[in-house]
């Protein structure tokens, strides 16, 4: 597992560093003081996780956590404990407040879901009512979150499956799906139009939350 | 003087030394500058100087520097006298680890 440590701080990242040093089965792929310059480097060199503090002079962890392209899990690292539930929202995968010791640090670390090998995938099964059905990942028009289902749109047919938005936006190639909302992931291949707050796909109009609009508008190749 | 339980004692004894090297060093610069920005009454410079300073001196188990950077946050706090005492802890520490 490869992972990433953005934090101003020298000292905790010196020390953040040393712990994945001594963990088993995870490197650092890169350990970076600007949150800008990581977000460079992860352009050309996608992590599994990244452990990023919240209070950076020059770009807070929040923001660049928007910024992310592909879907890494994020673990902030910070001094104080009033972040938690807007880390949360960002779909954190756990909060750390320094001081970190190492056994917190590793029980974070194993809530990381590493997605399964879709890298080559073109098709993914669907269970629907009895029966598997195999479905081309690229003819997805899109994906809604249903509460404790999702619901894969396809063609005008609609297969609802019990799982997470977080493992559908996991299972699903990153170069051809976005997440938009907290409820939808899209297909670009689908999209027919962008306005202020929405953009529909196929011939559903679906929402776009400021959260996810600024990734969305930076992966659109536009004019 | 360093809190045992601290993560710097999770790292080993080699590590330990270079990062305590490297937490003096910005430590030293972390207090010129919250010395600076104290007198300038520059509050939220100061709040996130000592937020910074804070976790380097909590994750090195300098409780006293901790507690007193954790003061410095506070707008009420900063002031001279904290500063008096958080430069003087600073010495304290500097003097017990070189």
């Amino acid at each position: 597992m490869h992972c990433l440590i953005v934090d101003d701080d020298n000292t905790s990242r010196k020390v953040i560093e040393s712990f994945v040093e001594q963990t088993e089965d995870l490197d650092l792929a890169g350990s970076f003081e600007n949150p800008k310059e990581a977000l460079q480097f992860l352009k050309k060199n996608p992590v599994d996780v990244i452990l990023v503090d919240i209070e950076m002079p020059e770009m807070n962890g929040f923001d660049m956590v928007d910024s992310l392209q592909g879907n890494p899990s994020v673990i902030f690292i910070t001094g104080k404990e009033k972040y938690a539930v807007e880390a949360f929202d960002k779909n954190a995968i756990d909060y750390l407040v320094k001081p970190v010791k190492y056994d917190r640090f590793v029980n974070a670390l194993e809530k990381v879901q590493l997605p399964d090998a879709v890298g080559d995938a073109k098709f993914i099964f669907v269970k629907s009512g009895s029966v598997l059905v195999k479905l081309d990942i690229y003819d997805i028009d899109y994906v809604e979150s249903i509460g404790d289902y999702i619901g894969v749109h396809v063609g005008g047919k609609r297969y609802v499956v019990h799982t997470t938005m977080k493992e559908a936006e996991q299972k699903l190639p990153n170069d051809q799906f976005c997440r938009i909302h907290r409820s939808f992931i899209i297909n670009f291949g689908r999209i027919n139009q962008i306005e202020e707050n929405t953009v529909s796909v196929v011939e559903k109009v679906l929402p776009i939350s400021r959260t996810y609009r600024k990734n969305l508008m930076k992966r659109m190749n536009t004019f | 003087m360093l809190d045992p339980n601290a993560p710097i004692f999770e790292v080993s004894e080699e590590i330990r030394d270079s990062i305590i090297e490297v937490y003096l060093r910005d430590a030293g610069q972390a207090i010129g500058e919250i010395e600076f920005e104290t007198i300038q009454k520059n509050h939220e410079t100061v709040r996130k100087a000592a937020h910074k300073l804070k976790g380097a001196s909590a994750t090195l188990g300098a409780s006293e520097m901790t507690d007193l950077c954790r003061s410095m946050e506070n707008p009420l706090m900063q002031n001279l006298e904290t500063l008096k005492k958080l430069k003087a802890a600073f010495e304290s520490l500097k003097k017990s680890l070189t």
